[in-house]
C-alpha cells in the first residue's frame, strides 16, 4: 500500500517538475522578449490550477498515510499556491497578469518562485524515490 | 445560428421603428438585407482574428518585426476597398524573424549619395553663395589648435567665452533662413567645407604629437583667433559679393595644397602640415563679435589665406592668442569630418571647387526639399507651428547615377593609422571639476568612454576676451546651483518656504554646451538630475529615482529630418544623438551601450549646410528633440488612417444629463478639424439595452439606424458601412448628428449595456485600429462586463480603510488589451451623477492608452460649469494632434534599468510601451534603478523614441534624449534632486501602493519618503543639533508637497471624499505631465486685487501681469483682497468681505460684494485697466494647458468656500495636520 502512495507521489512529482521547467521557460522567454507578455500570462494562468490541484493532493495523500515528515515538509509549499490564488485581486487576470508583470520586478519574483519550486520538487523526487524504493524492500 | 438571431433583431427593429420615424429603419433593413447575412460578418471578423497574429507577436519586438517586413510598403489602400487593402496585408505580414541587421542597406544607398558628392562637374564660384551661408563652416582651425594643446586647456580657470560664443547663437533669427537657423561662422580664412576636413585631419596629429601642456605655435593659436572672430560674426551668407569668395576659394584651394601634400597623416607631416592653414593677418580682431561688416572686411584681404609662415603672421600677444586657442577645445572632436585624402594638390583643387558647386547644385534641389511643405510638422499635422519651416531638415536628394570619376574617390573609411588618437569623439567640456575625468585627454584609442567628456573647458578669462564674454551675454560657466541648492535649511524656522516665482525644473549639472543640448525639461525630467553612481548611494540618499516623460507634447518647434537611413547603434538601437561621440570621421561610439558604430556615408553630408563630412553638424547630432520621418522599415503594415469612433449611451439617464447635445454640437464645429487625412473615417454607435449602429453610407438618403438587441453575441450588422470616409459621407454625418440629440428624447430605457457596445466597438475598429470615445453615464447594467455599486457612502469620510480602489471584474481590461492588440485606444468620457465605478471603466482606457474624462454631477443645465467644461475639453479632444498604433522604447544608458512605468499603456516587453494613440496630454512615468555601478562613466543618458503614424498617414519617430551627470558623493546627490519631479513619482508610486496594498499603507509610504530622505540628509550634514529639521535647499519644499498630497483628493483620509472622485484623482495623477500635475497637487494662489504691471510678460500683444506666489494658508487671505487659486483643472476667485469696491464692479462688474451672484463661473468684460489685466491673466493661466479649467467666484459667506478652502494645505483641517505640525511630525520621527 505504502508503495502505491509513493508512486503516485512520485509521477504527480514528476508532472511538477515539469510545470515548474515550463513556467521558468515560459518566464524567461518573455523576459528575452520571444514571447509578448498577454500570450505569455495567458498559457501560465491555465496551469495554476492543475498545479495547485497536484501539489494539495500530494499533500493530502502524505496527510492521510501518516507520513508527518513529508507532509510537513509539503505543507508551506501548498499553502503559498493557495494563498496566491486566493489573493488576486478582483481586476487581475490571474496570478500573472500581462499588465502588471513588467512592475515592479514581478518578472523576476515569479522566476525566483519557479525556481525554489523545481529546487523543492526535485528533494521531493528523490525522497519519494527513495521511500518508495524502501516500501518496495520492505514488501 | 446568425441568421437567426438576425431574425431575432429584424423584430426587434420593426417594433423600435414607429418611434424613430427620422431613421427610416424598415426600409433601411430591407435595402441591405444581404449585409445582414452571416458570411459579411464573419469575414470581417476572419481578417481581425489573423490581423492579432502579427500585430501581437511581431510587434513584441518592434525592431525584429520592422526590419523582418519590409517589403510591406504596399501603397496604401484607398478609402473605398479600405479594409480589404488591410487584410490582404495582414494576411501577408509573414511571422517575423529576429534579425536585426537591417543597417548594410544604407551603405549602397549612402555610398552613391555620396561619392556623388565629390564627383560632380566643377561649377562657377558663384555657387558659394550657398555653401558659405550653412553653419558647417566654422570649424577647421578650432579644431586644429584646441585639440592639439589640450591639456594647456586644463591650466586655465573656467572661462565661459568658448562655450558661450557657439551656443549662444539664436536659432530662429537667421536672415538667411538655414533650416536650422544655425549662426553662418564665418572664419576668414577656414570657412569653407574643404578645410574643415583638413585642418580637422592634421589637428589630430598635432594633438599626438604635442601632448605636452605646451603654449601652442603661434600660427595655430593664430587661426583659432581668427575663426573665432568668425565664429562670433552673425552672418555674412547673402552679402558677400561674389568676387570675394572666388578669392575665398583659391585661397583655400592654395592653402589646402600643402595639406595634401601630407597624404600619409603621418605625425611628422602634419606638424608641418597645420601652419599652413589659412592664416589671416593680425588686423582682424577677435573681438568682431557681433558684427556683420566687421566679418566682411574680415574676410575679405585674400592675401593672408595662402601659405604664409607661421610665425611671421603672428603679432598678437601669445597668452591671448592661446586663449582665443583654447576656446575652440570643445569643439574640438565635432570637427571629426572626413578623412584627407591621399590626393594631389590638384585633384584636390578640382574636387574641393567640385563640392563648392555641388554645393550650389544642391542648394536648388536641397532647398526645393527641405523647406516646402513635406518636412514643415505644420502643414502635415494642421497645428500652427510656423517655427517647424525653419527647423525642418531634409536628405540630399540622392543622385541616381553617381558620375564615374577617375580620380581617386575619397574614401574615408580607409583607416588611417594615425587617426587612432581621435579618442574624445564630442570633445565636451566639463563644468564641475567633479564631473570631469581626469584621464589625460591625449589618451590614446581604446579609451573608455568617460574621456570623451572630459574637459578642454577650464580656461582663464583672458582680459581680451572679456568683452566678448560680456557681449555673450555675460555666461558664467558658474555653476551657482550647486551651493544654493544644498544650502541647508531650518524647515521649521523658515516661515515663507514657498519661493514667489514659479519653481523652475533645477538644470543638471552639466558644462554650458550639453546644457543648451539637453533635452527640455517639459519633456523630459529626471528626479535626480545628478545621478548617484551605485546602487547603494541611491539607497543611502533614500530619494525616488525615476524619469518623468511627456514625449507627445506640443512643441512650437521641432527638427523634421526626412534621411533615408536613420542612424542608429547597431546593437541596442538608440537613435544617433547629441551626446553621442565621434571617434573620428567616420565612427561614433554610443553613448547608451558603447558600443562603436560607422557613420553611414549619407550622413556624412549635412543637407542644411550643404557640406560634407561633418557629421557631428546634422541636426540629429544638434538637437536632443527631434523627429524622423520613418522608412517603410518601421512599419508593420501601411500607416492606418485615422478612424473615430464614437460610443454613445442613449439611456434614460443619459439624456436627462443632456450631455448628447453638448457632443453633437461640439462635433459638427469640429468635423473639418478633426487630425486626419482624406482617408479619415468616422462611425457612431449608441447603446442603451440594445445597440444601434448607423448606416451612413455614402449615397443613402438618410442615416440608418441598425439595431442589435443580442448583446450576448454581438455581431456587426453591415460591417462595411458603419465607419464611413469622413468626406465622403459629411452630409449624412451631419444629419445623425443633428438628429442624434433628439432621437432619444422619450427612451424609457434605464438600462445600459456597455460591455456589448464595447464588444462591438472592438469588432468594428480591429481591422483598422484607431481611437473609440465611449460616453457613459451611469454603472453598466445588462450584458458582458456589467458592475455592481461598491460604495457605501457611510465610509467616504472614514480614516481607516478605503475598498474598492481596485478594478472590480478583469473585462474591461481584458478589452483594453485586446484593443491595445489591435491599435484600438477607448477613451472615456464618465458623466455621471452617482456611483458608475470609475475603478472598473477606467481600465478600458488605462491599459489602451487612452484617456479618461470624469465629470461628477453632469447635467447640462444644472450644472452649466461641468457643461461649459465638457464643452472646451471637447473642443480640444477632438482638435488636438492624434498618433496612432505608437509604441514608446525607453532606452538608457547601460548600468541603468527600468523596472515600473507608470501612465495609460500596455507593458509589451520589458522596455517597450504600447501605446495605441498617443495624445499630445499624455506624460509617463518610469521609474529606475541602478543595477550596475557607474564608476565608468561620468554621464548617463535616456532616450525615448515613440513611433507613431500621424493623422496624415506617416510613420514618425519622435525622439527625446536627456543627458544627466554622474556623482559618487551623497551630497552631489542631493544638490540635484528635481522635487517636483520627485513628489510626482512619489504620487504615481502611491497610487499604486494604495490600489494594490491599501490606501492608509500608501500614506504611511508618502510620510516615510520624507522622514528617511530628511534623515539620510542629515546624518550626512556634521554639527547638527537634533532638534532641528534641516533639509538642502533643495529639498525644502518635499515636506509640503508631501504634505500637498495627503490632503489631495487621492490620498486623503477623513474628508468626504466619494470613491469615484479619489480614483478620478488617482488615474489623473498616473497620467498627467508633470507640470499639470503639481498644480493639481500644489495649487498655485495669486492675490489679484491689485494686479500691476511690474514684472509683467508680453504674450501675443497682450500684458500679462506675474503676481507673486502666495503659499496656501487663510492667513494669506485678507478680508479686504480678491485671490485666485489656479488648482490645474478649476480655477477659483475668492473675494473677501471687504474687498475694495473698485475691483468688484471693475472685474467683476457688480456694484457691490452683496450683489455678487453665488453660482459665477465668467468674468465679464468690462472696459477697464484692472478687468483687462485680470482677464488676460487668467487667459494666460488657461492658455498654459490642456484641460480648459472652470472659474468659480467664490464669495467670503458662500456654501462653496469650503471646496476653496480645501486647497489651503497648509492649514489645519479636522482630519490632518497644518504644515507646522507636519514637519513637528517628522522631526519626531527622524528623532526616533
Amino acid at each position: 500500500m505504502e508503495a502505491v502512495v509513493f508512486v503516485f507521489s512520485l509521477l504527480d512529482c514528476c508532472a511538477l517538475i515539469f510545470l515548474s521547467v515550463y513556467f521558468i521557460i515560459t518566464l524567461s522567454d518573455l523576459e528575452c522578449d520571444y514571447i509578448n507578455a498577454r500570450s505569455c500570462c495567458s498559457k501560465l494562468n491555465k496551469w495554476i490550477i492543475p498545479e495547485l490541484i497536484g501539489h494539495t493532493l500530494v499533500t493530502l495523500l502524505m496527510l492521510v498515510s501518516l507520513h508527518w515528515f513529508i507532509f510537513l515538509l509539503n505543507l508551506p509549499v501548498a499553502t503559498w499556491n493557495i494563498y496566491r490564488f486566493i489573493m488576486v485581486p478582483s481586476g487581475n487576470m490571474g496570478v500573472f497578469d500581462p499588465t502588471e508583470i513588467h512592475n515592479r520586478g514581478q518578472l523576476k519574483s515569479h522566476m525566483k518562485e519557479a525556481m525554489i519550486k523545481l529546487g523543492f520538487h526535485l528533494l521531493c523526487f528523490f525522497m519519494y524515490l527513495y521511500s518508495m524504493i524502501l516500501a518496495l524492500i520492505n514488501d | 445560428m446568425c441568421n437567426f438571431k438576425l431574425s431575432g433583431s429584424l423584430i426587434k427593429i420593426s417594433e423600435r421603428s414607429p418611434a424613430q420615424n427620422q431613421m427610416q429603419i424598415p426600409s433601411g433593413y430591407g435595402v441591405y438585407p444581404q449585409n445582414y447575412s452571416a458570411p459579411s460578418g464573419h469575414c470581417f471578423q476572419g481578417p481581425g482574428k489573423m490581423t492579432s497574429l502579427p500585430l501581437d507577436d511581431q510587434c513584441g519586438d518592434y525592431y525584429s518585426g520592422l526590419y523582418a517586413v519590409p517589403t510591406q510598403n504596399v501603397v496604401t489602400p484607398k478609402t473605398t476597398n479600405q479594409q480589404a487593402g488591410a487584410q490582404q496585408i495582414y494576411g501577408r505580414a509573414p511571422p517575423a524573424p529576429h534579425n536585426v541587421g537591417s543597417t548594410p542597406e544604407y551603405f549602397q544607398g549612402a555610398a552613391s549619395s555620396a561619392s556623388h558628392l565629390y564627383t560632380s562637374a566643377s561649377q562657377p564660384y558663384s555657387s558659394l553663395v550657398n555653401h558659405y551661408s550653412g553653419p558647417a563652416m566654422y570649424s577647421a582651425n578650432s579644431s586644429a589648435v584646441s585639440q592639439g594643446f589640450p591639456s594647456t586647456c586644463g591650466h586655465y580657470a573656467v572661462s565661459t567665452v568658448s562655450n558661450a560664443v557657439y551656443p549662444s547663437v539664436s536659432y530662429p533669427s537667421l536672415p538667411a533662413g538655414e533650416p536650422y537657423g544655425q549662426q553662418m561662422f564665418t572664419s576668414q580664412n577656414a570657412s569653407t567645407v574643404r578645410p574643415v576636413r583638413d585642418n580637422s585631419f592634421s589637428s589630430q596629429n598635432t594633438a599626438l604629437s604635442h601632448p605636452s601642456p605646451l603654449p601652442p605655435p603661434p600660427s595655430q593659436q593664430y587661426h583659432q583667433q581668427q575663426s573665432l572672430s568668425g565664429y562670433s560674426t552673425p552672418s555674412w551668407s547673402a552679402s558677400g559679393p561674389p568676387s570675394t569668395q572666388d578669392n575665398l576659394v583659391r585661397n583655400h584651394t592654395g592653402s589646402l595644397t600643402p595639406a595634401n601634400n601630407n597624404p600619409t597623416n603621418t605625425v611628422a607631416d602634419s606638424l608641418s602640415c597645420p601652419v599652413t592653414q589659412n592664416v589671416q593677418p593680425p588686423k582682424s580682431s577677435p573681438v568682431v563679435s557681433t558684427v556683420v561688416s566687421g566679418a566682411s572686411s574680415a574676410r575679405l584681404p585674400p592675401t593672408a589665406n595662402h601659405l604664409v609662415e607661421p610665425v611671421a603672421s603672428v603679432t598678437q600677444p601669445s597668452e591671448l592668442l592661446q586663449q582665443k586657442g583654447m576656446q575652440y577645445g570643445e569643439y574640438v572632436n565635432n570637427q571629426a569630418s572626413s578623412a584627407p585624402t591621399p590626393l594631389s594638390s590638384t585633384s584636390d583643387d578640382e574636387e574641393e571647387e567640385e563640392e563648392d558647386e555641388e554645393a550650389g547644385i544642391d542648394s536648388s534641389s536641397t532647398t526645393s526639399s527641405a523647406s516646402p511643405l513635406p518636412n514643415s510638422y505644420d502643414a502635415l499635422e494642421g497645428g500652427g507651428y510656423p517655427d517647424m519651416l525653419s527647423s525642418s531638415a531634409s536628405s540630399p536628394a540622392p543622385d541616381p547615377a553617381p558620375e564615374p570619376d577617375p580620380t581617386p574617390a575619397p574614401v574615408p573609411t580607409a583607416p588611417q593609422p594615425s587617426k587612432v588618437a581621435k579618442p574624445f569623439g564630442y570633445g565636451y567640456p566639463t563644468l564641475q571639476p567633479g564631473y570631469q575625468n581626469t584621464a589625460a585627454p591625449l589618451h590614446p584609442g581604446g579609451q573608455p568612454c568617460s574621456p570623451a567628456y572630459s574637459g578642454f573647458q577650464q580656461y582663464t578669462q583672458y582680459p581680451g576676451m572679456n568683452q566678448l564674454s560680456s557681449s555673450l551675454g555675460g555666461l558664467s560657466l558658474q555653476s551657482s546651483i550647486q551651493p544654493e541648492s544644498l544650502r541647508p535649511v531650518n524647515l521649521t524656522q523658515e516661515r515663507n518656504i514657498l519661493p514667489v516665482t514659479p519653481i523652475l525644473a533645477p538644470i543638471p549639472n552639466l558644462n554650458l554646451d550639453l546644457k543648451k543640448l539637453n533635452c527640455s525639461p517639459d519633456s523630459f525630467r529626471c528626479t535626480l538630475t545628478n545621478i548617484p553612481q551605485t546602487q547603494a548611494l541611491l539607497t543611502k540618499a533614500k530619494l525616488p529615482l525615476g524619469l518623468l516623460l511627456h514625449p507627445f507634447r506640443d512643441l512650437t518647434q521641432l527638427p523634421v529630418i526626412t534621411s533615408n537611413t536613420i542612424v542608429r547603434c547597431r546593437s541596442c538601437r538608440t537613435y544617433i544623438n547629441p551626446f553621442v561621440s565621434f571617434i573620428d570621421q567616420r565612427r561614433w561610439k554610443c553613448n547608451l551601450c558603447y558600443r562603436v558604430n560607422d557613420v553611414p556615408e549619407e550622413f556624412m553630408y549635412n543637407p542644411l549646410t550643404r557640406s560634407y563630412g561633418e557629421p557631428h553638424k546634422r541636426p540629429e547630432v544638434q538637437n536632443s528633440t527631434v523627429e524622423f520621418i520613418a522608412s517603410s522599415d518601421y512599419m508593420l503594415r501601411p500607416p492606418q488612417p485615422a478612424v473615430y469612433l464614437f460610443v454613445l449611451d442613449v439611456s434614460h439617464n443619459a439624456v436627462e444629463a443632456g450631455y448628447l447635445t453638448i457632443l453633437c454640437q461640439s462635433l459638427l464645429e469640429n468635423l473639418d478639424k478633426l487630425p486626419g487625412d482624406s482617408r479619415t473615417r468616422i462611425g457612431f454607435v449608441t447603446f442603451d439595452s440594445t445597440i444601434h449602429f448607423y448606416n451612413l453610407q455614402e449615397g443613402l438618403s438618410q442615416p440608418q439606424m441598425l439595431i442589435v438587441s443580442d448583446i450576448d453575441d454581438v455581431f456587426l450588422p453591415t460591417p462595411d458601412s458603419l465607419l464611413v470616409n469622413l468626406h465622403e459621407s459629411k452630409e449624412l454625418i451631419k444629419d445623425l448628428l443633428n438628429a442624434l440629440p433628439n432621437m432619444f428624447t422619450n427612451t424609457r430605457e434605464t438600462h445600459s449595456a456597455l460591455g456589448p457596445a464595447l464588444q462591438a466597438a472592438f469588432k468594428l475598429m480591429s481591422p483598422t485600429g484607431g481611437r473609440v470615445s465611449v460616453f457613459q453615464t451611469q454603472l453598466p447594467s445588462l450584458g458582458a462586463g456589467l458592475l455592481q455599486s461598491r460604495e457605501d457612502p457611510n465610509q467616504r469620510s472614514s480614516t481607516k480603510v478605503v475598498q474598492h480602489l481596485g478594478p472590480a471584474t478583469d473585462f474591461y481590461k481584458k478589452l483594453a488589451l485586446d484593443c491595445s492588440g489591435q491599435q484600438t485606444a477607448v477613451d472615456l468620457f464618465l458623466l455621471s451623477s452617482q456611483y458608475s465605478d470609475l475603478s472598473s471603466l477606467a481600465c478600458m482606457s488605462k491599459y489602451s492608452a487612452g484617456c479618461i474624462y470624469y465629470y461628477p454631477s453632469f447635467h447640462s443645465t444644472h450644472n452649466p460649469s461641468q457643461a461649459e467644461k465638457l464643452q472646451k475639453e471637447l473642443k480640444r479632444y477632438l482638435t488636438r494632434k492624434i498618433g496612432f498604433e505608437a509604441v514608446m522604447r525607453i532606452r538608457c544608458t547601460k548600468g541603468l534599468s527600468m523596472h515600473t512605468f507608470h501612465g495609460n499603456f500596455f507593458v509589451r516587453s520589458t522596455d517597450l510601451l504600447s501605446l495605441a494613440n498617443i495624445n499630445p496630454d499624455a506624460g509617463f512615468a518610469v521609474q529606475l534603478s541602478i543595477e550596475e555601478s557607474l564608476t565608468d562613466t561620468s554621464l548617463v543618458c535616456f532616450q525615448t523614441a515613440l513611433l507613431y503614424t500621424s493623422s496624415k498617414g506617416e510613420r514618425r519617430i519622435r525622439v527625446h534624449t536627456l543627458c544627466l551627470p554622474v556623482v559618487s558623493s551623497l551630497a552631489d546627490v542631493y544638490a540635484g534632486v528635481d522635487v517636483q519631479a520627485a513628489i510626482c513619482l512619489l504620487a504615481n508610486m502611491a497610487v499604486d501602493r494604495s490600489i494594490s496594498t491599501s490606501l492608509s499603507d500608501a500614506r504611511d509610504a508618502l510620510v516615510n519618503a520624507v522622514v528617511d530622505s530628511l534623515s539620510a540628509y542629515s546624518s550626512t550634514v556634521s554639527n547638527l543639533q537634533h532638534s532641528v529639521l534641516i533639509a538642502p535647499s533643495s529639498l525644502k519644499l518635499f515636506p509640503l508637497y508631501v504634505l500637498a498630497l495627503l490632503k489631495q483628493k487621492a490620498f486623503r483620509t477623513g474628508t468626504s471624499t466619494r470613491l469615484d472622485d479619489r480614483v478620478y484623482a488617482m488615474c489623473q495623477i498616473k497620467c498627467q505631465p508633470l507640470v499639470h500635475l503639481m498644480k493639481m497637487i500644489h495649487p498655485n494662489l495669486y492675490r489679484i486685487d491689485r494686479l500691476i504691471d511690474e514684472g509683467a510678460i508680453h504674450v501675443n500683444d497682450r500684458v500679462v501681469p506675474q503676481p507673486p506666489l502666495q503659499k496656501l494658508s487663510a492667513e494669506k487671505l485678507t478680508r479686504e483682497g480678491a485671490f485666485l487659486m489656479d488648482c490645474g483643472c478649476v480655477f477659483y476667485i475668492w473675494v473677501g468681505k471687504s474687498c475694495d469696491n473698485n475691483f468688484i464692479e471693475d472685474v467683476l462688474g457688480c456694484p457691490n460684494f452683496a450683489s455678487i451672484p453665488q453660482k459665477m463661473t465668467h468674468l465679464p468684460e468690462l472696459d477697464t485697466l484692472s478687468s483687462e489685466r485680470t482677464r488676460s491673466f487668467i487667459t494666460w493661466l488657461r492658455d498654459c494647458r490642456p484641460l480648459s479649467p472652470v472659474l468659480h467666484v467664490v464669495k467670503d459667506e458662500s456654501p462653496a468656500k469650503t471646496e476653496f478652502f480645501q486647497h489651503l494645505i497648509e492649514d489645519r483641517t479636522e482630519a490632518a495636520f497644518s504644515y507646522y505640525e507636519f514637519l513637528l511630525h517628522i522631526q519626531q520621527q527622524i528623532c526616533k
